[in-house]
């Protein structure tokens, strides 16, 4: 076995689930009114919108909720991998 | 050989903040240092209020967990992997569960010597649940997860099928 | 004021730079193999491929006025896929999906199955460092060098990664040197 080729072969690009560029451009469409080109324009723009949202945001930061935002995403991942393998393991008696 | 148990555990009354669905995540810092990875979320009041604003409408995935999220009051995790198996304590499980009293009741005990061991506790309120605890110990990895708040276990296993993971099989959690 | 030339039909960057978001969502079509193929390739997960995968796209929209040309756009978007692939791990839950657990489709082109699950499992447990070079590798055909550059590191360093990496495969699945 030719190890390099097989690692070709299992290592290929590869499509996301269907719909991902949908979801994609609804984030896109949440989050952004429009491209960002870097220009002052955009910058001040940019800066003036992060300093509503940390009003906004009574103080926790920017980073920190969006941070916190990605916690949450990884917790409810784990808890409910755990929960529906354990269910899974049960069912299968 | 896998086996499986299912029972009502009555257990030792525990320390206030299980009464209040959260337990006490103490982790040695000699285990933690051992991990080759490690997950540390504490989420709670205002900050999970927050994370949950931050999550998007458009979403159809992020909708879910907001609704999951939405009569919560924490959430915490604790995930450590290492390389090898072996390089923890299993006990720690053991003295972690001493915290959960007589209002905790366990719904889940999967056994095996080979993959998980998992237990799953939870707090009844009434019809619901104010809390939930998941103790999962394999042998390269230790998992703590301890919910606060009301949650439907359905939904939350049923996020597992959702963000493009596949199903592992639609189950019943079996209660005795 | 500068005469800004109006871009091709065809040029997708050049409109999405223009602020057309169906020439943004072309381009994220051209591209999405490569991104959720390297993170996919790195955590065996499909819902970290996909949320790393979405933030790169995101994040592409966010510096789409920086991007030079297409070979620079196709550097960047290793580049950021990558490096968010590495910092993700360390928070994104340690625990790989197991390939004997879930029903994951093995590329049907590959000449034993059974090899390449066996490689994909020995892959999941490597190291971080060498299981993004291996990726980068592989899958997107880079030389040392090319990795080194995206990754701020000597190409000694990379080509070390990769020569433990594969010891590692050899000795795990066999195979010849």
């Amino acid at each position: 076995m030719n190890i390099e080729s097989e690692l070709k072969e299992v290592l290929r690009r590869t499509d996301p689930p269907s719909g991902f560029g949908d979801r994609v451009m609804r984030r896109v469409r949440a989050d952004f009114s429009r491209p960002a080109k870097a220009g002052p324009r955009t910058r001040y723009r940019a800066l003036a919108a992060a300093a509503l949202i940390a009003i906004a945001l009574g103080g926790w930061g920017v980073h920190a909720t969006l941070r916190a935002r990605s916690d949450l995403m990884v917790a409810m991942r784990i808890a409910s991998q755990k929960v529906a393998q354990a269910q899974h393991q049960v069912n299968r008696r | 050989m896998r086996k499986m148990m299912i029972v009502l555990l009555l257990l030792a009354p525990g320390a206030g903040w299980a009464q209040s669905g959260r337990i006490q995540i103490d982790i040695p810092d000699s285990l933690a240092a051992r991990a080759s990875e490690s997950v540390d979320v504490n989420l709670d009041g205002a900050l999970l209020r927050l994370a949950a604003k931050f999550l998007s409408d458009n979403d159809a995935d992020e909708r879910q967990v907001r609704d999951i999220v939405r009569q919560l009051e924490g959430i915490y995790v604790r995930s450590y992997e290492f390389e090898d198996d072996g390089q923890y304590d299993r006990s720690i499980v053991a003295r972690l569960r001493l915290q959960l009293g007589s209002d905790w009741k366990r719904i889940v005990t999967v056994q095996s010597k080979t993959r998980d061991n998992v237990e799953i506790y939870v707090r009844p309120r009434g019809e619901t649940i104010a809390g939930l605890v998941i103790f999962s110990a394999e042998p390269r990895e230790l998992t703590i997860v301890n919910i606060v708040g009301s949650i439907d276990l359905d939904k939350l296993a049923s996020l597992e099928g959702q963000f493009g993971i596949p199903r592992m099989g639609k189950v019943e959690v079996k209660h005795e | 004021m500068t005469a800004v030339a109006a871009c091709g039909a065809d040029d997708s960057l050049c409109r999405a730079q223009d602020g057309d978001p169906d020439a943004f969502a072309v381009l994220v079509e051209e591209h999405q193999a490569i991104v959720y193929g390297i993170a996919w390739n790195f955590f065996g997960d499909r819902w970290l491929a996909e949320e790393v995968a979405q933030d790169v796209f995101l994040q592409l929209y966010r510096f789409l006025g920086t991007i030079r040309s297409r070979s620079h756009l196709l550097f960047w978007l290793r580049q950021v896929t990558a490096r968010k692939c590495i910092d993700a791990l360390r928070r994104s839950g340690p625990k790989r999906i197991s390939l004997a657990d879930v029903d994951v489709p093995v590329n049907p082109t590959v000449s034993d199955p059974l090899i390449a699950r066996r490689l994909l499992s020995v892959i999941a447990s490597l190291p971080k460092m060498q299981r993004i070079i291996l990726t980068l590798r592989y899958q997107e055909d880079l030389g040392p060098a090319e990795i080194g550059e995206m990754l701020g590191m000597p190409e000694n360093t990379v080509k070390s990664y990769l020569h433990r990496a594969l010891q590692a495969l050899r000795k795990e699945v066999g195979g010849d040197s």
